[in-house]
């Protein structure tokens, strides 16, 4: 069995790139990898190539629920003319992994399967059944992954009250010892298309309902800048743990997370707000016509229990006989900071980092944990590593030069098998 | 005494003529607006030509079809002959291409069609009376045989909608002359001005990001609204920048920026049309529209805002135009526009933009005065026919009298 480094290593070298190519064959290296520990994976293809593995280990105590940890397999693209190392290379250099994939996700995949691998190796049964899950197209959606498993083949999730997948379990940036951030939110998304109709016309002319300028005024009222933060309790939890005193003021809670965070400020920013931003905007096909309408696309990032106010934000800054269309949704997503998991998350990492703190936050993003909510699991993200000081984590998300500190996936093995082991 | 009474008769004799070819003369507008000649459609608008073409040559004009500067379509150039400096001659000025119909049009586009005193047909008033009155203005002058005090052009062209691009190309091929009439519809008033046209394109730039990364991305749409914003409020100025009280007619045309829905836009792209005023030449329409960035948004030296000419502008401008108070050609053709109507003619300016200017930036006075609205454009557009009448008078009689004494 190869080390956590190597296994991450081997995973990066599957160009497994979401869109465009497939899971197949990184699914087949973990699928051998699972046999060889004595498991059997079921395998299941919404689309050929497009390969989900779901496996489960039954515990010693069929009473207690059971624990979901997954992980997805594909990546986003990279460009390689950008990067200093090829990004499907998985070069093991300078302390790191290199390639695309290293911290999302082919890290976390890589530490489960040495956990586990670690545990049943030393005859350590854990207590609770533990189902693992290696997942398709996490990056566009998750429709022929985590989407495709939970609608087709729920069974395989019977009696997980929890699932633990991306992102958290990173240690932030603070003095003293370490302060380990678990995300316990992911934000919900809302797309409108926002149309302006106005009376189309010959460009000499006086104007007298030109669509632009009235779209270019609901833009304004839409995007503004100028919205107020909105502080859900895991950052005001977070802050709190930050400052080291109970912080309640959202203009407080925002000065302590970004400015006391390194390099997850910004992260953490985007925890605390409902964002608008137009994306796309289009009118007029000729330079001397009046257009007949003008249309907008805003993307929305709302907090959990702040969706009615955003569409009651949206809803209010349209002027009379402005059209705006719903065009995609996803829930916002909520689990408790204060369970019993969240405390066996806290415990894994207490055991492999004595006197850390940890504290929930939201996260800026959707993850699979939209779809594994639906069936009714309280989902966490947690992938722990316990990072060094000049490492900008937040930036190796999707970047260039994506790359992850050998030392932290070794933690992140110890830590992974503590939690399977509870 | 005895000249004045020799034009006097001359004239008589062509509206004469006139009146009794008056079913020939409307025929012929009728045929023209039976070509289909849109903007582009290369065969039909040569078909426009040789019919114009035709009818000159019939009445004894000199006609050629020479390059227009567009290829597939030629000019109209014709000239009826006085004998004296070729390049005194008075030009008549037209275009030959219509926009395509509408589908809300209830009549026969390309029909015809006459109903209670009115002609219709897809550009009718603009501006195919106009160039079919010239031309008839033309063939009964050389038809009649009186003695021309300078030569007669007719220039039609077929891409008047291309910055005027026919009428620069005949220029550029050496016409000459002392005077033009642009026959575009002036509701038969006598034009005094008009409006320049500016295309401004205004490139906004951002940073793209991803919209949950916050304070990476910077919009360019939501940057490109506050230019908006604040373009469609500035003033207009002069050369020195004080504020002038002409209207500002200033339309967003066309916007356009971002690549997906959940990327932070890097780029926006407004068009502005600007009809700017006498006063202005369209470098100043350019310094208007940048000061208004400037006060729009900020960090313009990280992201940086273009603010250009559309290139038809570039390679054609249209300049604005204000004939100066007192020029005799005004006179002239106003007491042309008397002669033919028994009315007094009004003065206005155009608000859309004839090839007038061009005349002007090559040392010809020239005037816009034609049949029908300026309203450009519109569903089941007409004409009155007897308008289209007045118009032919009128411009037999500006040949015959242009310039007075000087002819």
């Amino acid at each position: 069995m190869p080390d956590v480094a190597e296994i991450c290593s081997d995973l990066i070298r599957f160009d497994t790139t979401n869109p465009g190519g497939t899971e197949r064959k990184a699914a087949e290296y973990v699928a051998a990898l699972l046999s060889g520990m004595g498991l059997e994976p079921t395998i299941i293809e919404a689309e050929p190539g497009r390969t989900n593995l779901v496996a489960r280990i039954a515990g010693t105590d069929s009473t207690l629920p059971a624990l979901l940890v997954q992980g997805h397999l594909d990546t986003v693209p990279a460009d390689a003319s950008a990067w200093s190392r090829h990004p499907l290379s998985g070069d093991i250099a300078d302390g790191h992994v290199w390639g695309r994939g290293a911290v999302d996700m082919k890290n976390a995949v890589a530490m489960t399967l040495a956990a586990v691998e670690g545990a049943l190796a030393a005859g350590r049964r854990p207590r609770r059944d533990i189902v693992l899950a290696f997942l398709a197209d996490e990056e566009t959606g998750g429709k022929l992954g985590a989407g495709h498993l939970v609608t087709e083949h729920p069974d395989l999730f019977e009696g997980c009250g929890a699932a633990v997948g991306e992102v958290g379990g990173f240690n932030v940036p603070v003095s003293g010892a370490p302060l380990f951030a678990v995300s316990v939110a992911d934000k919900g998304l809302r797309w409108y298309e926002v149309l302006e109709r106005g009376v189309a016309g010959h460009g000499s002319m006086i104007p007298r309902d030109n669509p632009i300028p009235r779209l270019a005024e609901t833009t304004l009222r839409l995007a503004s800048p100028e919205r107020g933060y909105t502080v859900i309790e895991p950052m005001r939890v977070l802050a709190s743990r930050i400052a080291g005193r109970e912080v309640t003021d959202p203009d407080d809670v925002a000065d302590v997370l970004t400015t006391q965070t390194g390099p997850f400020g910004r992260m953490f920013a985007a925890g605390i707000r409902t964002t608008v931003n137009v994306t796309r905007v289009g009118a007029g096909y000729k330079e001397n016509v009046i257009p007949g309408e003008a249309w907008a696309r805003f993307d929305c990032r709302y907090l959990p229990g702040h969706e009615d106010e955003l569409e009651e934000h949206i809803t209010s800054s349209l002027a009379e006989g402005t059209e705006v269309t719903l065009l995609r949704r996803s829930q916002a997503v909520l689990s408790d900071h204060e369970s019993e998991w969240f405390g066996r998350l806290t415990e894994a990492l207490r055991q492999e980092s004595p006197d850390c703190a940890v504290a929930p936050f939201v996260f800026s993003g959707g993850t699979d944990n939209k779809w594994f909510r639906t069936l009714g699991m309280e989902t966490y993200g947690f992938t722990p590593m316990l990072l060094p000081p000049d490492y900008d984590y937040p930036a190796m998300f999707h970047g260039v030069d994506e790359r992850v500190p050998v030392d932290a996936l070794k933690f992140g093995v110890r830590a992974m098998e503590r939690l399977i082991s509870l | 005494m005895t000249t004045v009474s020799t034009h006097d008769q001359h004239t008589s004799r062509v509206i004469s003529l006139i009146d009794e070819h008056e079913p020939e003369i409307v025929a012929f507008l009728r045929d023209f607006l039976r070509i289909p000649s849109v903007w582009g459609d290369g065969p039909n608008l040569t078909a426009a030509a040789e019919h114009l073409a035709m009818a000159l040559a019939d009445a004894g004009v000199a006609v050629e079809l020479p390059g227009s500067g567009t290829d597939g379509m030629p000019n109209v150039l014709a000239r009826a002959s006085s004998g004296h400096n070729p390049d005194e001659a008075l030009i008549f000025n037209g275009h030959m291409e219509v926009y395509p119909p509408s589908e809300s049009w209830q009549r026969d586009p390309f029909g015809g069609e006459i109903d209670n005193g009115c002609i219709y047909g897809v550009g009718v008033a603009d501006m195919k009376a106009g160039t079919a009155a010239m031309t008839m203005a033309t063939a009964m002058l050389a038809k009649a045989g009186v003695p021309l005090p300078r030569d007669v052009v007719v220039l039609a062209v077929p891409n008047h909608f291309e910055g005027g691009e026919g009428t620069r190309q005949a220029l550029r091929d050496g016409l000459r002359g002392a005077y033009a009439i642009n026959c575009e519809p002036s509701d038969l008033m006598v034009l005094t001005g008009q409006r320049g046209i500016a295309y401004v394109t205004v490139t906004v730039r951002g940073r793209a990001s991803h919209t949950t990364a916050l304070d990476i991305g910077v919009n360019a749409v939501a940057r490109a609204a506050e230019v908006i914003r604040e373009v469609l409020a500035m003033p207009i100025t002069r050369a020195d920048g004080t504020p002038l009280d002409d209207v500002k007619i200033c339309n967003a045309a066309q916007i356009s920026g971002g690549v997906a829905h959940n990327l932070v836009p890097e780029k926006c792209e407004i068009t502005f049309d600007f009809r700017f005023p006498a006063a202005q030449t369209q470098d100043d329409v350019l310094r208007d529209v940048r000061a208004a960035v400037e006060r729009a948004i900020d960090r313009l030296t990280e992201f940086p805002v273009d603010v250009e000419l559309e290139a038809t502008c570039l390679k054609n401008p249209r300049s604005s135009l204000q004939v100066p108070s007192g020029e005799r050609l005004l006179t002239d053709v106003a007491a042309a526009h008397h002669r033919s109507t028994g009315q007094a003619a009004a003065h206005d300016v155009h608000p859309a933009w004839p090839d007038t200017p061009i005349f002007w930036e090559s040392g010809i006075k020239a005037v816009t005065y034609g049949p029908g609205s300026m309203d450009c454009y519109w569903d089941d557009e007409w004409v009155a026919v007897e308008d289209y009448l007045a118009a032919v008078r009128t411009y037999a009689v500006a040949a015959l009298t242009l310039g007075g004494a000087d002819a």
